[in-house]
């Protein structure tokens, strides 16, 4: 009797595992069917998970917070300690540094940030299409023109704008070549040293954006140019009716993200002036309440000024996308 | 090929009118003194560096010579002396050695970081496609036209906060989902085929070694233009520097803190040599990479 007992138990012992193997658990069985959309899911979060945690935290978290810091500004509380209290005192004081007649700095930076947009879209952007156009036309030395012309984007802000001072500045030798010539310096009679910058902007800026359109322009089939020339249409006429038309997405692109950081257009304002003698500009005036360089540091002032140049500029890029793009989008 | 046989037959046929000649002579004509112009800085900035070591910036006596005169009593000293006049921000406490090692380890840790991260996101934007993946690259957008000009405040804070202003553990912050020239990297993986992935999945490569075997290297030659452009501009950043790491200054902040307190007044040829070192690294990169970076970086239309 004992030993049918312990047979029987034995028998139960060695079924149990072989019962395991039978039926695996429910998340087993799952990737057993699915084991390709499995990996791939697995794939494809391993490779995002941090960029987006990251982008969690380092963007969405600090762009929220400087809604918020906009709103907010350090007072001295009633037990004496440091604090920060609710206000929209950072908004008055913009409107006050935007009207007021005395030292409107925003005024300033608004205008100068106008004047930085109207060089870059209107005057640096035309001209960088046509250098490229005959670029791609391979007129004479343009592999050597092409990398001479892009220097001035590979070189540090602060090296360029200490070469561009020694050498084209006030006292400069090309100030005093013309002194010596019993000529006035154009750049010394400016009306201030805005237009130096602007004039610097335009001057090293043609390489920016040279190297997407050249990159577009080398993506033209040939033959459509071809089909052109055999129609009988000139060089300017086969710039604005085959090649515009066919890097058109490019410029959109271009066009778009201009428009989009229309109110963040600067120059190299820091090594130049910190703002000073009527440069002021609205990025930089930022950047100068955060870092304190050129203003006194107020990181809530930067925030409710910040959050009021998206307000303007979120809505315009979003139009130009429309007016872009039309009715595909 | 066919492209480039069709562009040869068609540059070799083409045959230019009397006008065309004429605006091709003086687009090429204008080309040569806007070249003069730019490269007028560096023989000028070459030039006031080889002038005797230790002179002051005083241009009347320095104009009655000719300006692109070989100096008297040329010498390279000022090179030499230019490391310890980069040197001499911050008090002096950090060597040019140090400097430069700056430079090194923050732009290749950055670029290393931004571009490989880039490269991952796009792939799976691009291949792995779902409602998520949808989502996310339709944010990508959101963020590229939605100027945030206020988060550098809030970010100053909040990098104060955790103790990210200098700390180099700040440049984790280089992986980010829409960093490292997104839309380019995600147009070059829009032009690779799926199917050299589902060839090497029959032959059963895993998802991570169909990236990174198969994939990736395809993308490599577009993407050293995007790692080449990221590098210069990450060696050229002086103002992070001044906002969040100016305990690991680079050259690029060196030259920009070394003209803001006038230190060149009394030795301007070290400092221009000083300038001119600076630009040394980035000036051999591009000029090897020029081509790469000139004909291989497209960026097409913000839509799906």
């Amino acid at each position: 009797m004992e030993e049918t007992e312990r047979k029987r138990a034995r028998d139960v012992s060695s079924e149990a595992p072989a019962k395991e193997k039978r039926k695996p658990g429910k998340l087993r069985s799952y990737y057993q069917k699915n084991q390709k959309k499995v990996d791939s899911v697995i794939f494809a979060t391993s490779f995002l998970i941090v960029p987006v945690i990251l982008f969690i935290i380092f963007y969405i978290f600090v762009n929220v917070d400087s809604f918020l810091m906009a709103f907010r500004a350090q007072r001295t509380l009633g037990d004496g300690t440091v604090g920060e209290v609710w206000t929209i005192d950072n908004f008055k004081r913009i409107w006050t540094l935007l009207t007021d007649s005395d030292g409107a700095i925003i005024r300033e930076a608004l205008f100068n940030t106008v004047l930085f947009n109207i060089v870059n879209i209107f005057v640096t952007l035309p001209v960088t299409i046509l250098v490229c156009y005959f670029f791609s036309k391979k007129i004479a030395g343009y592999r050597a023109f092409r990398a001479i012309f892009y220097l001035p984007c590979i070189i540090a802000g602060s090296a360029l704008v200490v070469l561009f001072k020694f050498a084209l500045g006030d006292g400069g030798p090309l100030d005093v070549l013309f002194r010596n010539s019993g000529y006035t310096y154009p750049l010394s009679s400016a009306p201030s040293a805005i237009i130096t910058i602007l004039i610097y902007n335009f001057l090293f800026g043609i390489g920016g954006n040279m190297i997407v359109i050249s990159g577009a322009m080398h993506s033209i089939n040939p033959q459509m140019i071809e089909a052109g020339r055999i129609d009988g249409c000139n060089w300017f006429q086969e710039l604005i009716y085959i090649i515009f038309p066919s890097i058109w997405p490019t410029i959109s692109t271009i066009l778009i993200l201009s428009v989009a950081g229309f109110l963040g257009a600067s120059g190299p304002i820091l090594p130049f002036t910190k703002g000073a003698h009527g440069t002021m500009t609205l990025s930089f005036y930022i950047f100068a309440l955060v870092s304190g360089q050129g203003a006194t540091q107020d990181l809530y002032l930067a925030s409710a000024i910040g959050l009021i140049m998206t307000l303007i500029s979120f809505p315009m890029a979003l139009v130009v996308k429309k007016v872009v793009y039309g009715k595909e989008n | 090929m066919n492209s480039y046989l069709a562009r040869r037959r068609y540059s070799n046929k083409r045959k230019m009118s009397v006008s065309e000649r004429i605006v091709f002579a003086l687009a090429f004509l204008i080309f040569v003194l806007y070249a003069a112009f730019i490269l007028f800085f560096f023989v000028f900035a070459f030039l006031g560096a080889l002038r005797p070591d230790g002179a002051s910036f005083d241009l009347e006596r320095y104009m009655h010579h000719n300006l692109f005169s070989w100096p008297e009593n040329a010498s390279f000293n000022s090179f030499i002396n230019s490391f310890s006049t980069l040197a001499s921000i911050n008090g002096g406490r950090d060597s040019f050695l140090v400097i430069t090692w700056n430079s090194v380890w923050r732009t290749t840790t950055y670029v290393i970081l931004s571009i490989l991260t880039s490269s991952m996101v796009c792939y799976v934007l691009v291949f792995y496609r779902s409602k998520i993946t949808r989502f996310l690259y339709n944010l990508g957008i959101l963020v590229a036209i939605l100027p945030l000009y206020g988060s550098a405040a809030a970010t100053y804070r909040f990098y104060n906060n955790i103790g990210f202003i200098n700390n180099p553990f700040a440049l984790i912050t280089s992986i980010g989902l829409y960093g490292g020239y997104f839309f380019y990297m995600y147009s070059f993986y829009k032009t690779l085929s799926w199917e050299y992935a589902e060839a090497a999945f029959v032959d059963g490569a895993s998802h991570y070694r169909v990236f990174f075997q198969v994939m990736m290297p395809m993308v490599i030659p577009s993407a050293s233009a995007l790692f080449v452009m990221s590098f210069i501009s990450s060696w050229n950043d002086y103002e992070s520097t001044l906002l969040y790491m100016s305990k690991y200054p680079n050259l690029a902040y060196a030259v920009f803190a070394l003209d803001s307190a006038s230190k060149y007044i009394d030795n301007y040829p070290a400092y221009l040599a000083g300038v001119l070192i600076s630009l040394l690294p980035i000036l051999i990169l591009f000029l090897i990479f020029q081509n790469s970076i000139m004909e291989s970086v497209h960026l097409g239309g913000l839509k799906e």
